[in-house]
């Protein structure tokens, strides 16, 4: 904005010394223009999305959650289903980097799509974000850093085949 | 150069300043991998209850019995599931006289038949045959996944005061994905 007013008041200048000019042989207008230089901003997956092993129901169904915030992985649900322990749960973390100070925000997806290795079948992924906007640590000059993470659920059911699923979504900051 | 000239070379080159701010890294992005494995429940089926056959004449005698003895018959368990899992059965179980209060309480002794692992023959389990499992509850074994099939045998001892009649009770075993 502080940029857009300059163009805005150099337009004016320059509307005056023409009309000027008309007046006079020659005439002169100085404008003084400033711009904010950011740095880039960055961001960086420190942590993929894993729901670990999930033993699916044998009758009902059941959401299996992992927590944005917290990381804590829970089942909730009328099934049967269980969470095992030989794989170990994460939410996906990220850091992100830039001016310090600067506002920014983040952009994630509401859902993606997991599929069964060596099958077709599919598992959808509701995905939450620990914060959808921030500012970057430190002042203007500086190196900022922020983190936030993104959590997720995924239905379970009798029916759901069993095996490996895998998928990926895009994650994206940008500066407000 | 006119000032005229000059000012609107400035605005050209502040523009072109602009343009390149706009092409500048405003946002920046990265890709996630979502994972989970999903695993069928453990399903675990009685194929064969555990009985004992025992004579008139062996009532009050004080001997010990074995289900396998006579036309006795061990029991019969199979167990299927895709993750390693442990298997637990009790070191012995009540069975109560039908009709009546009586107890008598049955030792269970380790597999005796041999175990179906992923179609091939293996003994996984970690008790020879006829051994005693270990109080109160014995993880017998791990399978790691396919089907997986044993035998568990009981034993009783005949009390000097044991009431005749068919007594009942209930074995209990637990698979559970580790």
């Amino acid at each position: 904005m502080r940029s857009l007013k300059w163009v805005i008041g150099a337009s004016a200048a320059l509307a005056m010394a023409q009309s000027a000019q008309a007046q006079t042989p020659s005439a002169s207008a100085t404008a003084s223009g400033a711009a904010v230089v950011l740095q880039p901003i960055t961001l960086v997956k420190n942590t993929d999305l894993a729901f670990g092993s999930l033993v699916r129901p044998s009758l009902g169904s059941n959401t299996v959650t992992i927590d944005a915030t917290s990381g804590n992985r829970t089942l909730t649900g009328t099934g049967d289903a269980s969470l095992a322990g030989n794989q170990t749960p994460s939410r996906a973390t990220y850091s992100v980097g830039g001016e310090g100070g600067a506002a920014f925000s983040v952009t994630v997806p509401s859902s993606f799509v997991m599929t069964r290795q060596g099958g077709s079948e599919t598992l959808p992924v509701a995905l939450s974000a620990s914060a959808v906007a921030g500012a970057l640590s430190g002042s203007i000059g500086s190196n900022g850093s922020a983190n936030f993470s993104v959590g997720g659920s995924l239905p379970l059911s009798s029916t759901t085949v069993a095996g490996d699923y895998t998928g990926t979504f895009d994650v994206t900051v940008g500066y407000n | 150069m006119s000032p005229r000239i000059r000012l609107a070379i400035s605005m050209i080159a502040f523009a072109a300043a602009l343009a390149a701010g706009g092409a500048r890294a405003q946002t920046a992005t990265a890709t996630t991998t979502g994972t989970t494995s999903i695993s069928a429940p453990a399903a675990i089926t009685v194929t064969q209850n555990l009985s004992f056959t025992v004579l008139p004449q062996m009532i009050n005698s004080g001997l010990t019995i074995s289900s396998s003895a006579l036309n006795g018959v061990n029991a019969n368990v199979q167990l299927s599931g895709d993750q390693a899992a442990s298997v637990s059965v009790p070191a012995s179980f009540d069975v109560i006289r039908v009709g009546g209060e009586e107890t008598i309480t049955v030792r269970t002794v380790g597999p005796v038949t041999s175990v179906l692992f992923d179609g091939a023959t293996r003994q996984v389990l970690g008790l020879a045959n006829g051994g005693p499992f270990a109080n109160p509850v014995a993880v017998i074994g791990t399978f790691d996944k396919g089907i997986l099939s044993f035998s568990v045998g009981g034993q009783v001892t005949m009390a000097n005061n044991l009431v005749p009649g068919e007594y009942q009770g209930v074995l209990t075993v637990i698979a559970q994905y580790n």
